[in-house]
């Protein structure tokens, strides 16, 4: 009885550690890696090197956000030090870009303890955050507390703002509002136009980004005279979506909407198939922005799913920095890495753009000063073009898209809506869900 | 409320499969598995390999990778565990911690960090019952393989010599020592046979689900679950874990939604925990 007892012990403590590990997202498995990539090109007389550092989920959920660094930064920063690096004040000199990177492992705890690594030990000059307000939202904070100047991208606006206001950090992705109409243009597309009535289905997991767009979507919904089916918002991770589908397939949904991980959304589209739901339109956030998430899914079940495009090879603008459009990237990293290029990879390129364009400017690591320099930017980038308001915000682009399985069997994605950015140029038009 | 309870019950199954391995290693090797989830999740990946370099359904990879696994779990028992297991209980339990990180960080470097699926045209098929009820054939598929396993799990400590020492060597090691049972051999054997287990219900989840290498603490916690429930030790008892752990989380999305579908799963452990904390059918 008592050998049990302890082994009962055991296994509760044992129980407790990885609901733990769980909720801290593996926050204790997996290693650390330390990955300063130093530029090796000459280095200045005085031996000092302007710091650049940052936070990548390179393993954990968020890893298919992760994919590319440091590549992309590094080669953004191999231009700016083969020209010859950038000119000091304080030194009297041109001094060479160094990039500091570490894995966050996706989880927000970590982003935090590896950013303040990033700030007192190796003394970065200028932080970057990138990629969901989980890894992006705890960098901005220490990077606030510690008055060092950062440059964010990829996360929502309204998920940002929420946590500041901002005294150092500049924040740069688009908005719900703007999503919102992005996706409120397909709907309307596909013959669902607002006021009409349609029956509009919510998919969103209890997370930051699904929190946040709850609040936003189910007023905008009702607001637009569409009709608003929202079962509430699930846990990630959640094996089994039936009573979701149920709610849906009896009230007759006829567009899903929302965001959610590729293995909720996978989980509940296999599910949907099983039960009989086949709605008219499917537009989700996030689980297949990538391809690989996308082809995780399957062709056959891809064909026809709409998502939002924040950026691809095939966008119009070019970085006044480097010279670079979307589409010499994408064939520059296809031949090195022999993949396509992946959306996020586009923020951080034009992460390290503003960072860079701003000490071009401002010549001094005085920390106020590059902050005031970031502040200032009016800058064409990768991305688009980027400056920031009272607020520390810039918006950026959306366009509707559509995954479209080819011929081959393999899948692409066409831009398919873009009047909410009509320079950026449609390349297929949207084709019904169910056919 | 007649479909979640089909769909419950058949899910149950597919829990039992998850926690079985765990159950056998905690009562024979007396062992906590933490990387239970991860070996699940690394016969996901060893289906996959072997799928898409032959070219077979992942139905067919049990043949291939249920042995694979077996040897993989008796060498790491044999050359790894077995070193520390009479050094109490938390050097085991440290070694099997780091057996799940290495596990997680070789599969990012080998397979990526993208989502994968098993190829399969089953994860989309259903049999229809009536207007309201519809069988999911992956789920049905699910609770017929979790049986038939826990079945020939049964069987096997039951009818056969090895599975008989094991057993003796679970209810007493120095009784068995004493009768002639080499003890650490066994363990290897156990923990073999917790692995061919983690294999099949690897390969069940991979069909049904999207896997990524940090796929494994979902499960963990669900085989926790499960032993709880069930109670240490008892092959039975996991079979109606299981099902109760299935039929808890699908009534209580049924009854209160979706976002407390989790919620009432560790509900019914803590209740179970309270009051019958030696788990249903507990020895």
């Amino acid at each position: 009885m008592m050998k049990k007892k302890k082994l009962l012990a055991l296994l509760l403590a044992s129980a407790m550690v990885c609901s733990l590990a769980l909720a801290g997202c593996n926050s204790n498995s997996g290693t650390t890696t330390e990955n300063p990539s130093t530029t090796g090109t000459t280095t200045s007389s005085s031996g000092k090197v302007i710091k650049i550092g940052f936070v990548n989920p390179t393993s954990g959920v968020l890893s298919g956000f992760g994919k590319g660094s440091p590549w992309v930064e590094q080669h953004v920063v191999d231009i700016i030090n083969n020209a010859g690096g950038i000119y000091i004040d304080e030194y009297g000199e041109n001094l060479q870009v160094q990039l500091v990177m570490y894995d966050c492992q996706s989880d927000s705890t970590k982003a935090a303890e590896l950013t303040q690594k990033l700030i007192e030990e190796d003394q970065v000059d200028i932080v970057l955050a990138r990629h969901t307000p989980e890894t992006v939202n705890p960098v901005l904070q220490v990077c606030e507390r510690f008055g060092v100047p950062c440059v964010s991208t990829d996360a929502p606006v309204d998920a940002v703002l929420a946590e500041g206001p901002y005294e150092w950090s500049y924040h740069s992705h688009w908005d719900l509002e703007t999503i919102y109409n992005c996706y409120q243009a397909m709907w309307t597309q596909a013959g669902y136009a607002p006021g009409s009535g349609a029956k509009v289905g919510l998919f969103l997991a209890n997370d930051a980004d699904g929190t946040s767009w709850n609040s936003f979507f189910t007023q905008k919904i009702v607001e637009n005279g569409y009709t608003l089916i929202d079962p509430g918002m699930f846990p990630a991770n959640t094996q089994d979506f039936s009573d979701i589908i149920n709610q849906f397939k009896s009230q007759g949904v006829q567009i899903l909407a929302g965001t959610a991980t590729n293995a909720d959304f996978s989980t509940l589209w296999r599910q949907a198939k099983q039960q009989g739901f086949d709605p008219e339109m499917v537009v989700m956030g996030k689980a297949f922005l990538l391809k690989s998430d996308a082809m995780a899914i399957g062709a056959d079940l891809m064909d026809g799913l709409c998502c939002e495009v924040w950026w691809s090879p095939t966008h119009p603008w070019q970085s006044a920095l480097t010279g670079e459009t979307p589409q010499d990237i994408a064939d520059i990293y296809l031949a090195e890495k022999g993949e396509e290029i992946t959306t996020p990879m586009g923020a951080k390129y034009y992460g390290v753009e503003i960072a860079l364009d701003a000490l071009q400017r401002c010549n001094s690591l005085d920390p106020a000063t590059i902050r005031d320099a970031i502040g200032e930017t009016d800058l064409d980038t990768i991305f688009g073009h980027v400056k920031y308001n009272e607020d520390h915000m810039n918006l950026t682009s959306l366009t509707g898209g559509q995954w479209v399985k080819t011929e081959d069997g393999d899948l692409e994605r066409l831009i398919i809506d873009n009047s909410l950015y009509p320079e950026i140029a449609l390349t297929g038009t949207l084709k019904p869900l169910n056919q | 409320m007649g479909q979640a309870i089909i769909n419950g019950i058949l899910l149950g199954g597919l829990y039992a499969l998850v926690g079985v391995g765990m159950n056998v290693i905690f009562g024979i090797v007396k062992l906590t598995n933490l990387a239970h989830g991860d070996f699940i999740i690394l016969a996901s990946y060893l289906s996959l390999a072997v799928c898409t370099s032959l070219g077979i359904p992942p139905l067919l990879s049990l043949v291939i990778v249920i042995p694979i696994m077996f040897f993989i779990g008796f060498f790491l028992q044999s050359l790894l565990v077995n070193r520390v297991i009479s050094r109490g209980p938390e050097p085991p339990l440290l070694v099997m911690f780091g057996l799940s990180i290495v596990i997680q960080n070789l599969l990012l470097s080998f397979f990526s960090s993208d989502a994968q699926h098993l190829p399969t045209k089953l994860d989309t098929r259903s049999i229809t019952i009536t207007d309201q009820i519809a069988i999911p054939t992956l789920y049905l598929i699910e609770f017929a393989v979790g049986i038939l396993v826990i079945f020939l799990l049964y069987l096997f400590l039951r009818r056969t010599y090895v599975g008989q020492s094991i057993r003796a060597t679970s209810d007493d090691t120095m009784a068995a020592k004493l009768m002639g049972i080499n003890i650490k051999t066994t363990y290897g054997i156990a923990m073999g046979v917790a692995m061919a287990t983690a294999a099949v219900a690897g390969i069940l989840i991979g069909m049904g689900n999207n896997f990524y290498p940090t796929t494994s603490s979902i499960y963990l916690i669900i085989s926790f679950g499960v032993v709880v429930i069930g109670g240490m030790g008892s092959i039975r008892g996991t079979l109606f874990a299981g099902i109760i752990f299935g039929l808890a989380l699908l009534l209580g999305a049924y009854f209160f939604g979706t976002s407390v579908q989790m919620l009432c799963g560790y509900l019914v452990i803590l209740v179970m925990l309270i009051v019958r904390p030696q788990g249903l059918f507990s020895k």
